[in-house]
């Protein structure tokens, strides 16, 4: 396991590379140049004006006055050091937005993955054992509903209709867990159960296709000849096995639930990541949008790498391959 | 007898598209559903000019937020323009940009995904660690990103939402091309002196067709979705088109409480939609392509 752990982080190398490559290259393929989007954006977009000596200014901070390897280098350098530069208009280091709204952003992605988890594993297992009965065509509708109906549009007619029949609006404001978990749970339960259930929806299609297919494996007939029950054949054989797909399924979930987090602030008024990308992008504000795309690229490979790692938990075969 | 076998054949290879659809109609009943609103979708896009009941661009401050009634089945919107019209000119926009994605991003993933899979070697190799790192970029927030970076427009989501999915899928069709490329035509064709564009191009991409037409079919359910959440951040395509997701969001927001209808109908025609390709997906990948069971 040791071994598979530091090959694992080996390959995570040259993503990291990528990452930063990505990142660093985002202001330098603007077409025009950049500084002209940066003074046209000023002034709400009506276009301002900005002089040479500010110009000047503007492209060291971005870090693009001088040759583009040794550009490289010396962000490369301020980024381990968790520089991460300053916001062009509030001047805030970016790091220090990240600080303050990464909390709302991680506790709605954490909420979501449970939600995902707990739904998808759920309605695939039951689906699955009761195979072309009603429940089993109910719940695949639901998952097949859970799938098309944009989550966004769902999040929106909560609101809405909350505020039509109980009178309710989501609570403004970050309401932390500790201070109030009522209030908490009201503001951070409801979308990520939205986008949670949305995207669970996948999971439980994939995990009951895949324990269809193990109940037909050879080792599966053999368990039941042994005598084992029900209950033991599942959660020893089938489910240990079809766990496998759906876990590598859940490692993909995540980067795109995590793009989830910004339309949902953006409907609950919660002020995380997602909305600070939001101004970011309204601003052309490129080092804010750097720096998140950066942190959250980040996190991302973290999370895979701890998937991969159950992953090899789970099937021995890949640790020792 | 064999006459029968052989005019079987001939149909079969005269009309194999009529043949596939009267599969779906026999073994995927809900895969035909789908078909047939994806159909209706379509000629709804096409017609959309003449259908429409109204111009969609029409203000008509007087009826604002006007409940269902006949002359606006689906009531109309804060600055009074008639929601029916406007989600039928939104069809058309959704298809526009979902079917011009899926020729992009086919593109960029038969390029991708294809091409490294078959030249192999150290391209092969760096190539999937770009991607490896593409898909480390939570998706939207790439997205917004690459917004920021090339602006706004139709054309410009199109070859945002082309470039992003090809290169998250280009994967799938790596390992067709992988696989393919160790078959024994495609060593047939090297022993007749076929150059490697060739064995490409005429023997390898044909090959993959069963898959690349499957993840096309389910990328369009994906590109509507994408576009309409962009549209809804604000981020789409611009005014005074109206998209499915832009109907929703803006000042459209504050009005929903007073007049749920504007919050219904664009997101019921999203959902369909969607929900349309979901199952024609599923139930081609099912017929064509079983290897690709539960991808995508």
């Amino acid at each position: 396991m040791r071994q598979y752990l530091v090959r694992r982080l080996i390959l995570m190398i040259p993503g990291v590379l990528f990452l930063t490559i990505f990142v660093f290259s985002m202001v330098r393929i603007v077409p025009g140049d950049v500084i002209e989007v940066i003074v046209g954006m000023q002034g709400g977009g009506r276009g301002g004006y900005m002089s040479e000596e500010m110009k000047d200014k503007v492209r060291s901070q971005l870090g693009i006055d001088k040759p583009i390897y040794v550009q490289y280098f010396v962000w490369m350098g301020q980024i381990a050091r968790g520089d991460l530069g300053e916001s062009l208009f509030s001047k805030i280091p970016v790091i220090d937005s990240l600080k303050k709204r990464y909390s709302v952003t991680l506790e709605l992605i954490i909420i979501t993955m449970i939600v995902m988890v707990v739904w998808g594993l759920a309605i695939g297992i039951i689906s699955a054992t009761y195979q072309d009965s009603w429940i089993d065509y109910i719940l695949r509708s639901v998952a097949v509903l859970g799938l098309s109906m944009p989550y966004f549009w769902v999040a929106i007619l909560v609101v809405v209709f909350g505020s039509i029949i109980f009178n309710w609006s989501p609570p403004l404001g970050v309401n932390h867990f500790m201070d109030g978990p009522r209030l908490n749970l009201e503001q951070f339960l409801l979308p990520a159960a939205i986008l949670g259930i949305s995207q669970g929806s996948a999971v439980a299609r994939m995990t009951r296709a895949t324990i269809l297919e193990i109940v037909r494996q050879d080792y599966v007939r053999t368990a039941r000849a042994k005598g084992l029950g029900d209950r033991i054949i599942l959660t020893r054989h089938t489910l240990r096995n079809a766990l496998i797909p759906v876990v590598s399924l859940i490692g993909i979930t995540f980067a795109f639930s995590l793009g989830g987090t910004v339309i949902l602030e953006q409907i609950w008024s919660l002020p995380g990541v997602g909305t600070l990308m939001l101004k970011a992008i309204q601003q052309r504000d490129y080092p804010v949008i750097q720096g998140i795309i950066l942190v959250l690229g980040l996190l991302v490979m973290v999370t895979n790498l701890l998937v991969d790692l159950s992953y090899a938990w789970l099937n021995p075969r890949i640790r020792y391959n | 007898m064999s006459i029968e076998i052989e005019q079987d054949l001939r149909r079969k290879r005269l009309n194999p598209w009529l043949d596939f659809v009267v599969r779906i109609f026999k073994e995927k009943p809900l895969s035909a559903v789908g078909l047939v609103i994806v159909c209706l979708l379509l000629l709804m896009a096409l017609t959309a000019q003449w259908i429409a009941p109204h111009d969609y661009r029409e203000q008509v401050l007087d009826e604002a937020l006007l409940g269902h009634s006949l002359d606006h089945p689906l009531g109309t919107d804060q600055i009074g323009r008639d929601q029916l019209s406007r989600i039928i000119v939104g069809a058309q926009v959704s298809m526009i940009v979902g079917f011009s994605c899926v020729i992009g991003f086919l593109f960029v993933a038969i390029i991708i995904g294809m091409g490294s899979g078959y030249v192999g070697g150290a391209i092969d190799i760096i190539v999937q660690r770009v991607v490896d790192g593409w898909m480390t970029i939570p998706t939207l927030i790439l997205l917004l990103a690459m917004v920021a970076v090339v602006g706004q427009g139709m054309w410009q989501i199109i070859f945002i939402l082309s470039i992003d999915r090809g290169i998250s899928t280009s994967r799938v069709l790596r390992g067709e091309a992988l696989y393919l490329k160790e078959s024994t035509y495609v060593e047939a064709a090297r022993a007749m002196g076929a150059g490697n564009m060739r064995v490409f191009l005429v023997h390898i991409v044909p090959n993959a067709f069963a898959s690349i037409i499957v993840m096309a079919t389910i990328s369009l359910g994906v590109f509507i979705l994408a576009e309409a959440s962009l549209s809804f951040l604000g981020y789409g395509i611009p005014p005074p088109f109206p998209t499915w997701g832009s109907m929703l969001s803006g000042s459209a927001l504050g009005f929903m409480a007073r007049a749920p209808w504007i919050a219904i109908w664009p997101g019921v025609a999203l959902t369909l939609a969607v929900w349309a390709f979901n199952m024609l997906g599923d139930g081609m990948r099912d017929l064509l392509d079983p290897r690709l069971r539960g991808s995508g």
